[in-house]
């Protein structure tokens, strides 16, 4: 098989399976600041704080897969 | 290897996301400043946004520090947010700085540099890398095992502040693009067809574009805040004194 369809096949299969996994952390991130915010308001600030945090630290692993896919599909040879 | 400082379309757009802050911030503190109660809407918009910043971003993250540093990281949430926005406004030759690496790597390492000069200045080199690299509250034998993966988590901050405004500009340029191709190539074939229900198909792709637009001008304004929130998570982290 070309190596480089290979490579393309690979960033596909990377990006799909770190949005998967994006998707579930950040749904379950939200759901979370949404329930404990609408059963103690007054915590807002708290929860808004520690849930962008959250927020970055999981977007972060889908961006790192993102690169790899870019580093795939760019390879040369 | 020689070092390339030639003006790129990207350089420029940067100066015109420098000016620009500079421009809206000066105008809309005057604004604010001469009427405190009937000052329209551009310095009603502006008191908005430094308010959100401050309160949000430097108030929430640096505490007693805030009043200091407030400078620096709502100045980073400004220029980032108008550099974000800039290759979104349909003006031709407009492209947006953020979605080069090379803008937002540099963004990452001055925020990085700024974050352990201060810490550095604040407990001493010594103190710093103590804190930075030796466990708190671990076995000697595991502390010094420790010392490469402290660095890799330290190391591992600006990189991910580089790759995160880096890839979802860039990301978000990918998927307007691919949706107006769409359009050009697929939309006008369709438009040629005998049957309406199949020309009406050919608007599709133009009404997403449309409303990722719309989603684009949001991811924009969230980017850089987290950007932002983030700097100030860092700067605060060296201007404890202890954990």
């Amino acid at each position: 098989m070309d190596p480089r369809a290979l490579a393309w096949l690979g960033s596909g299969v990377a990006i799909g399976f770190a949005a998967l996994g994006g998707a579930i952390g950040i749904g379950t991130i939200f759901a979370r600041a949404i329930e404990s915010s609408a059963r103690q308001p007054e915590a807002l600030p708290l929860v808004q704080r520690l849930m962008f945090i959250g927020f970055a630290l999981v977007e972060a692993q889908v961006l790192y897969a993102l690169l790899i896919a870019f580093m795939l599909v760019f390879k040369k040879a | 290897m020689e070092l390339n400082l030639s003006v790129t379309s990207e350089v420029v757009m940067l100066w015109v996301a420098g000016a620009l802050t500079l421009m809206a911030l000066t105008i809309g503190a005057r604004l604010v400043a001469r009427s405190a109660a009937v000052s329209g809407r551009f310095a009603n918009l502006v008191d908005a946004m430094v308010g959100f910043a401050r309160t949000s971003i430097a108030e929430e993250f640096l505490g007693e520090h805030s009043a200091r540093w407030f400078g620096f990281v709502g100045s980073l949430f400004f220029f980032i947010l108008f550099c974000n926005i800039l290759g979104k406004l349909p003006i031709p030759g407009f492209e947006t700085p953020t979605a080069d690496i090379n803008v937002t790597g540099a963004l990452a390492v001055m925020v990085f540099v700024v974050a352990q000069v201060v810490g550095m200045f604040k407990l001493g080199p010594i103190g710093y890398f103590k804190k930075k690299f030796l466990l708190p509250g671990a076995p000697m034998l595991l502390r010094i095992l420790m010392i490469p993966i402290m660095v890799l988590v330290l190391l591992a901050e600006p990189f991910s502040l580089a790759v995160r405004l880096f890839a979802n500009m860039f990301a978000g340029h990918m998927v307007m693009l691919t949706f107006a191709t769409a359009e050009m190539v697929g939309g006008v074939w369709l438009l040629h067809h005998q049957n309406w229900a199949v020309k009406s198909v050919a608007t599709l792709p133009f009404a997403l574009t449309v409303i990722l637009l719309g989603f684009e001008f949001f991811v924009a304004f969230i980017q850089a805040f987290i950007f932002a929130l983030l700097s100030a998570l860092y700067l605060s982290e060296s201007l404890e004194e202890h954990h």
